[in-house]
Parts: C-alpha cells; structure tokens; sequence
C-alpha cells in the first residue's frame, strides 16, 4: 500500500487550493440557488422548451406530456411534483421522485418540470 | 522514415488497447447502480489521464472519441441527445487537461487536472444542455452546484486512480519507463 501513500503525499499544494475552491464555489452555489428558487405555488411542465402545463402545487392532478420518446406521466400531490413515468433509457427524472422545489429534467424527453420560480410572474398568468 | 511507421503502428496498438480499457471500465460503471441521479463516477477519465500524462493529448483525445462513439454504437445512442452532451464533456475535458497538463503540470499532480478535466466536463455539459435540449436557465440553475460538487468528489478518486495506475506503470513496465518521460 505504499503506492497509495505515495500517490497520496504527491498532491500538491496547489491541488489542494483547487479543491477547496471549487467545493466552495459550489457550496456557495448551492445556497445562492435556494436562495433564488422561490417555493411558488406553480408547477410549469415544458417540452422542448414550450410550455405545455401550468398547474397549481396544491391540486392533486396527473397529465401527460408528449416528447420525442415517448409520454411522460408527471403527478402533483399533497403539495409535491414528481415524474411517475417516463420513457427515457435512465429513468433519473423517476428516481429523483418527490420533489417541491428546483427542478426535474428529463433530457431523453426533453421534459423540464420546474417548480416555483415563476419568471414571467402574474402579468403571462393573466394573458395566458 | 521506417522508425516513424514504427512509432505509428505503435502508437495505433496503445490508442487500441487504453480506447478498450476505457470502454471496458464505461461498461463497468454502467452496471453499478448511481445510488444519486445525476451521479456519474467517470471511470473511463482514468484511463484518458492516464494516456495524457504517458502519451499526450493526440492519444488521449483519440480514446476519447474512440469510446464516445463505441459506446454510443453499442447502447443505441448514437447522434441522441446523451451521446452529443457525451461527445462534447469527453472532448472539452481531454482538452481542457491537456491544456493545463501542457501549461501548469509543475502545479498540479494529476488529482488536479483530474478535477480540472471534471469541472470542464460539468459545465461544458451544462451548457450544451441549456443550449441544444431545455433552452431555459433556471432548472440548470438548480442542479449545476450538485453536479459541480459530485463532480469534485468523482474528479479526486479519478485523479488519485490515475495517479497509482501511473507509479504502477512507471515502477513495473520498462516499456513505459523508457518512453514516458520523453513523449508526455
């Protein structure tokens, strides 16, 4: 094992202050994000970038979105959004499971449900 | 000119046999279940290190489109959505650690570029997501420091992996041994 020491004892100090800074870049990052995700009401499901639902966080209700590969089943309940099925080869978006803010991306299907976080605000909810 | 075609078919055997051994590790991570989505372990890095620092960047860059296009031949995910994020993580990363094994190698060990490879794969990754598949910058927003800080993690076991793969290689082959110091 003295290979692994070895390996060990030649990082540099100069590894070290990258690693350091790129954890704190994203733990920073982090926090500037939750900061930025507000807890909104809405759930906003798009395909290929069009929005396709616009629906409200304390309804219970299921759609289906059409993508490229296939139909992707996204549930909203007691509060929470997940997608409960998807065509995609990885199945990440499903495994992400519950969530009530940020986002589920489905790249495959090119499925993007994002909750809170308005950014047209209430004017685009009144024209659309 | 006899020496040069020797070095050719040489070189040619090396890109052939990391190119398999990165495939080879691919399919391995393939099968371990990512306990976190969006958690990619990166393995097939250690080999595109590896060759970087024994053979330089043409070798490394090489195995790197080799394995792209392989595995998205044999996964049925050619010209898709995961094999163009792919293609653009492995080369921007090659080169990115060729840059900066080329111009900073009297800073950094390996675990370095590893994790300089890593962050350039993440982000290049990010952003041809943002522009060729969701084209909306908030849901990126929410997931790039999760996949920064993973990458950090992935990025310093790869390094560290690479690191012993090259005393290994340096300490066991003679093959290695004569000609590492001159072509890197």
């Amino acid at each position: 094992m003295s290979l692994a020491r070895e390996t060990f004892k030649e990082i540099t100090i100069y590894d070290w202050v990258l690693l350091v800074v790129l954890v704190l870049v994203s733990i920073s990052g982090s926090f500037l994000v939750r900061g930025i995700a507000s807890t909104g009401d809405t759930v906003r499901i798009e395909v290929g970038g069009k929005l396709i639902y616009r629906l409200s966080l304390s309804e219970e209700r299921t759609v289906e979105v059409r993508g490229p590969a296939g139909i992707t089943r996204v549930e909203v309940k007691g509060g929470r959004v997940r997608v409960a099925d998807s065509p995609c080869p990885n199945k990440l978006c499903v495994r992400q499971g519950w969530t009530e803010r940020g986002a589920i991306i489905c790249l495959p299907n090119r499925v993007v449900v994002t909750v809170g976080g308005d950014a047209e605000g209430g004017v685009d909810a009144v024209s659309g | 000119m006899q020496k040069a075609e020797w070095m050719q078919s040489r070189d040619r055997l090396r890109i052939a046999i990391l190119a398999a051994y990165a495939i080879g590790l691919h399919g391995l991570e393939r099968m371990i279940p990512a306990p976190l989505p969006w958690l990619r372990f990166g393995l097939a890095n250690i080999i595109t290190l590896t060759a970087l620092m024994l053979y330089g960047l043409r070798v490394a860059l090489t195995i790197t489109l080799i394995r792209v296009l392989l595995v998205s031949l044999l996964t049925g995910s050619f010209l898709g959505p995961g094999f163009v994020l792919s293609l653009g993580g492995g080369v921007a990363s090659t080169l990115l650690m060729g840059l900066a094994s080329a111009l900073l190698s009297s800073l950094f060990s390996p675990v370095g570029i590893s994790l300089i490879g890593s962050m350039a794969h993440n982000l290049t990754q990010l952003t041809l997501a943002y522009l060729l598949f969701i084209r909306r910058m908030e849901p990126i927003l929410f997931v790039t420091p999760l996949i920064l800080l993973l990458g950090i993690i992935t990025g310093m076991v790869n390094g560290m992996a690479s690191g012993l793969l090259l005393k290994k290689l340096k300490g066991d082959s003679p093959e290695v041994k004569a000609t590492a110091g001159r072509e890197s």
